[in-house]
């Protein structure tokens, strides 16, 4: 297959092919999901010994879990004996997964404990050589747990390239009060995993019209030609409305003073232009993790594929532990009104998504050529105008150039 | 005590659901009590272990909808919008009640009841909505109102790309 073809970065063109093929969503589980750091939970969910999420890495089910020696660690999420599911809870606490097929029981630390009639029916196992597969690459930064199959990958900080002081404001806002509110909205959009993805690197172009509605109802005061977009050339990104998406909704004075103190400490260190793009808007690590962080709420997200045109979302609301219980519920409240399933913004985002699986079905439908060409050429050093220790690519307002950076790397990926 | 007959209460849900199913929102929102609650949860299973080191396998609730009478209103006003995406063109509904229980405690019935809603739009596959409600419902001058609502969803994952309806 010639994917120079499908994917012309420089031109800003890109083929529908790649939202619907199954050889290249082969390829991608393969090359991008088997060698990139991926996001797995957060560490506040992870508190005590025994304390565990499941989630996926691309396709494969992982079971991350805080083992009774209080490291965590993470595993392919089935049985060595016949590959059965092993956890099928979302979260919880236990030491020991006994499969339900015939009984091989698995301790927290990923070992083999129990194998039911060992001495007749197995004699000769060595149970030491049948743990679960362990995902080699472990990551805890600042709270959030990656992981990588990949041994031979770089670091996650060198992963994060350009990404990483934008990755750390946000982080650091929290001063290690982030935690997980409210457990993980999960639910599946068909849509192949890149549109989500790509929609939270860099679309507040469709803010505008998508969900227009929120305007009319005074959800959000009208958008300002005022966005701004920045790009990492490793396919990371963000970008929102200068000042904050979402800035002068209504929110409690005890909420906006924590979050304003943590804004100014940050912007002493880093430069006054962090006054105007914290909260950092939509943002997106390559190649399926965003967080919308607004104003009134931030959550994270994984863009889960399961097949070329089906996303499983997984979505977290995060809150900073330093606010009220009461607080953070009205936060939750505002949260549940406007994203997730039911959410008024992100119901309409589903709709249009689904809308383009429904046009992939013909044979001249799925070679068309798409415009991602927003800003192309209009490309600055962001520190050429937001200040010395700015980093990465500055995109013009409402422009594609994280977008078309975050193909440039997935084709740069596929074809490595 | 108020009196609940149960052929009063089924009534008022059938029309609740036709109301919602004929798009006549406001009529639907007359419905609740100002200071109403609505609340949407899926239910997960989890398990968790006591500081006494006691195992359990319980449920958890996952918050999708925390409405107010205010909210619900908001969200009915942005269906009226012309940019309301996920209901346009309007999808074709049918919400069939069944399973009601009635439990009347002093003033307030609560009253228990299933939902399957059937959203037909376009080409899209009908998606099926099933959920299990309890509602508080009150009478506020002869007229029975619902003060409290509590759905549960069926599926632990969602397998619909929204929830553009009420439940
Ligand atoms: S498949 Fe797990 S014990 Fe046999
Ligand atoms: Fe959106």
């Amino acid at each position: 297959m010639d994917l120079d073809s499908l994917v012309i970065v420089d031109e800003g063109l890109i083929s529908r092919e790649i939202f619907t093929n199954e050889d290249i969503y082969r390829l991608e589980q393969e090359k991008i999901f088997g060698k990139c750091w991926l996001y797995l939970a957060h560490e506040s969910q992870l508190k005590n010994p025994g304390d565990y999420v499941t989630t996926y890495m691309g396709e494969d089910p992982v079971l991350v879990i805080r083992g009774e020696d209080g490291k965590i660690g993470a595993f392919l999420n089935l049985c060595r004996h016949r590959g059965t599911k092993l956890c099928v809870r979302d979260e919880g606490n236990s030491f020991f997964f006994t499969c339900p097929y015939h009984g091989w029981t698995y301790n927290s630390e990923g070992r083999l404990t129990g194998v039911p009639l060992e001495k007749i029916a197995y004699p000769n196992l060595d149970k030491s050589e049948w743990g679960l597969i362990q995902v080699p690459r472990l990551v805890n930064y600042k709270g959030t747990i990656w992981g990588n199959w990949d041994p031979e990958a770089p670091s996650f900080e060198e992963y994060l390239g350009d990404m990483k002081p934008y990755f750390d404001m946000f982080l650091d806002r929290y001063d290690g009060n982030m935690k997980i509110y409210g457990g993980v909205h999960r639910w599946i959009i068909p849509v192949n995993w890149k549109i989500p993805s790509e929609n939270f690197m860099g679309d507040s172009y469709h803010a505008l019209f998508t969900h227009k509605s929120a305007v009319e109802v005074r959800l959000r005061n009208p958008y300002s030609p005022n966005d701004f977009e920045i790009s990492t050339k490793n396919g990371h990104g963000f970008g929102a409305q200068v000042g904050g998406t979402g800035r002068g909704v209504e929110a409690s004075e005890e909420y906006k003073k924590i979050l304003w103190e943590s804004i100014d400490k940050i912007a002493d260190k880093m430069g006054d232009f962090v006054r105007d793009i914290m909260p950092l808007g939509h943002l997106h690590i390559f190649p399926n993790f965003s967080v919308l962080d607004l104003w009134p709420y931030t959550f994270l997200r994984v863009w889960n594929p399961k097949g070329p045109e089906k996303t499983e979302v997984r979505s977290w609301l995060v809150v900073d532990g330093r606010v009220s219980e009461e607080e953070n519920r009205k936060i939750a409240k505002k949260f549940e009104l406007e994203f997730g399933p039911g959410g008024v913004f992100e119901q309409d985002d589903a709709e249009v998504w689904f809308r383009i699986s429904e046009t992939l079905r013909g044979p001249m439908g799925r070679k068309v050529k798409l415009n991602y060409q927003g800003g192309l050429g209009m490309e600055k050093e962001a520190s050429s105008v937001l200040g010395p220790n700015a980093r990465g690519i500055l995109g013009a307002p409402f422009g594609e150039t994280n977008q078309r950076m975050f193909y440039k790397r997935w084709l740069e990926l596929l074809k490595g | 005590m108020e009196q609940f007959p149960r052929q009063e209460i089924e009534d008022f849900l059938y029309r609740e659901a036709r109301l919602l199913d004929e798009r006549n929102f406001d009529k639907w929102l007359e419905m609740f009590t100002d200071d109403a609650e609505y609340i949407v949860v899926s239910t997960k299973f989890q398990d968790t272990v006591s500081s006494e080191g006691v195992a359990t396998h319980g449920k958890r609730e996952i918050i999708i909808f925390d409405d107010t009478k205010a909210s619900l209103t908001l969200r009915v006003q942005r269906l009226k919008t012309k940019y309301a995406w996920a209901e346009d063109p309007p999808s074709n509904t049918v919400r069939v009640v069944s399973n009601v229980l009635v439990e009347p405690v002093s003033n307030v019935a609560l009253v228990f009841s299933d939902v399957v809603i059937y959203k037909a739009r376009e080409e899209a596959d009908i998606d099926v909505i099933i959920a299990t409600r309890k509602d508080e419902i009150v009478r506020k001058k002869e007229e029975l109102k619902i003060r409290r609502r509590e759905a549960r969803l069926i599926p632990p994952v969602l397998n619909i790309r929204n929830i553009s309806v009420f439940i």
